[in-house]
């Protein structure tokens, strides 16, 4: 099967600054897949040329086979495209939005008219159809931003941070309707929250600074990037281990959150022979020690700020 | 088919976005004016004699001639300032807030969106027009009556030329900046040229201001040496606004 999204030596530059540099990428069909970078990464220029908005200055992306470009509208057609802060004409209704949308697709009539009232029950917004789009909250208008994505029944979805700016009950309904889209239609999701991809995204690809940085699927980015980590949890405030630790040339990183530590081991062997001898000078105020699951972030974090 | 779900929602949104409503309320409320002031100024230039002593002031009968005069006064003032004030939003504003690039994101063409965008502001500037025009018209006829249809017709078609050539120009401006405010005061700085080259000798002659003074001539009766050069040149320049827009429009990034 053909890749939905291939991206190849992509590069954007605006004057002096590079925001893509010479990306490469390939995402397999009806993948709900995760970009993640951190702000400033090229995530959203990439998004904008794959829907048609920008040009690239080098390079060339493919979207569902089509060469994504702002003069092929071809291309616009196969793919859905939510940007970050969706805009809508605060005049119109929800359901007058789908279906000026539908317009814009060439879909008319009852076509148009069904496959409105589907989506707008798919994102929960039914009640809501007939009220004007001015009034409603971040949420619902981010829930109306995937389904006009979703209207022409796009072979590639393309959702730019579709849940940063969202509260907590906000973040959950987006993450379950990207969860039901999974094996319909591809997702690109871009975003900067781990928890998210972790969550919803099977195959994940890390840029940084404009650059493909790592492209896998969660667990092989685990087990390639991530450094060991082990985790001691204390009773009370521990300074002297802490100070200690934060000298020894095999730890990475220390993260502390409460009386949990969470440590980064730069050589494993090393930290799983020490650690143990420190932690032993604790005595009773040692409650826990383990080597745990390295998480996204942990493979985030490490790749980034290489 | 993109066409015409573009052109429905620009003329919805006239109406919706309250745009019509104040387009048509000012050129209502400045074509009942025209006749007024043009038969009540007399009287109140007599009143105003009367109440200091020793001065006669002698006030030409109120005509037909003032009354389409102050017409076409308002129609070259105070109008295309509204009208400026009124459209310079219609693409920058779009481009400010993001509605266009949710649109842009869909298989339209670039061009479509802007020939929509311009069709439904000018649809809007004559539907405003038509309702000014026939406030007008009623109150000339109640005032002072001899008003000839045809030439009241054929007045009102060249001064709404003009006004589309000052919609196009803060089109264009709307087009060519992102910001509103940018696009507004661009667009008056256009109108400003555009009424400096119409002072201009020679050059002045063939410029679409000389059309409110030809739609004046017509509207009075008065013999109209047809200033068919000032109209082909405003028809050109609208053509002009919207090529100049789409070049620039269909390179820019959203």
């Amino acid at each position: 099967m053909d890749p939905a999204i291939v991206c190849k030596g992509l590069t954007k530059r605006y004057g002096a600054v590079v925001a893509l540099d010479s990306l490469d990428l390939q995402v397999r069909p009806k993948a709900i897949f995760g970009f993640l970078g951190p702000n400033g990464a090229g995530k959203t220029t990439t998004m904008k040329i794959l829907a048609g908005l920008i040009a690239p200055t080098a390079g060339v992306a493919y979207v569902a086979g089509c060469l994504a470009s702002p003069h092929n509208p071809a291309s616009r057609r196969r793919v859905g495209y939510l940007p970050e802060e969706p805009s809508f004409y605060g005049w119109m209704n929800a359901r007058e939005y789908l279906l000026f949308v539908a317009g814009l697709l060439g879909q008319t009539g009852r076509e148009a008219a069904t496959r409105a009232d589907e989506l707008l029950e798919l994102v929960d917004l039914s009640q809501a159809a007939g009220r004007r789009i001015g009034g409603f909250s971040r949420g619902m208008r981010q829930r109306l931003g995937i389904a006009q994505a979703l209207m022409g029944r796009p072979e590639v979805l393309l959702l730019d941070e579709p849940s940063s700016a969202l509260d907590p009950l906000g973040r959950r309904d987006v993450l379950s309707l990207i969860e039901r889209l999974a094996g319909e239609t591809t997702v690109f999701m871009s975003t900067h929250i781990l928890a998210d991809v972790e969550r919803v995204c099977q195959e994940v690809a890390i840029v940084a600074h404009g650059r493909l940085v790592a492209q896998a699927n969660q667990e092989e980015l685990r087990l390639r990037y991530a450094a060991p980590v082990f985790e001691v949890e204390t009773a009370g405030e521990v300074p002297a281990l802490l100070d200690r630790l934060r000298r020894e040339p095999w730890v990475a990183r220390i993260a502390q959150e409460g009386s949990v530590l969470r440590l980064t081991a730069r050589d494993a062997r090393r930290a799983r022979q020490e650690l143990p001898q420190l932690l032993a000078a604790l005595g009773e105020q040692l409650v826990r020690y383990q080597q745990a699951r390295p998480t996204l972030e942990d493979v985030f974090v490490r790749l980034v700020e290489a | 088919m993109a066409m015409l779900a573009l052109l429905r929602k620009e003329l919805l949104e006239q109406w919706r976005a309250r745009r019509l409503l104040v387009l048509g309320g000012a050129f209502l409320f400045f074509g009942l004016l025209g006749p007024i002031t043009a038969k009540l100024t007399p009287e109140l230039i007599k009143l105003a004699g009367t109440s200091a002593p020793g001065i006669v002031i002698q006030a030409p009968p109120p005509s037909l001639r003032d009354a389409i005069a102050q017409y076409i006064k308002n129609l070259s003032e105070i109008l295309p300032l509204i009208v400026l004030l009124a459209t310079m939003g219609s693409v920058a504003g779009e481009k400010e807030r993001g509605t266009l690039a949710m649109v842009l994101a869909k298989p339209v063409g670039r061009g479509a969106v802007l020939v929509a965008k311009l069709a439904g502001l000018a649809v809007a500037l004559l539907a405003a027009q038509l309702l000014g025009a026939l406030a007008a018209y009623y109150y000339t006829q109640v005032l002072f009556g001899g008003l000839e249809p045809v030439a009241f017709v054929q007045m009102n078609l060249a001064a709404g030329l003009y006004l589309l050539v000052v919609l196009s120009l803060t089109f264009l401006a709307s087009a060519l900046v992102r910001s509103t405010v940018a696009a507004g005061a661009l667009a008056f700085g256009f109108w400003v040229l555009l009424l400096v080259a119409s002072s201009l000798p020679r050059v002045g002659q063939h410029t679409p201001p000389v059309l409110l003074t030809w739609a004046a001539q017509l509207g009075a009766g008065q013999p109209a040496g047809g200033q068919w050069a000032a109209l082909w040149v405003s028809i050109a320049l609208i053509a002009v606004c919207l090529i100049v827009a789409w070049l620039h429009f269909r390179r820019e990034e959203l």
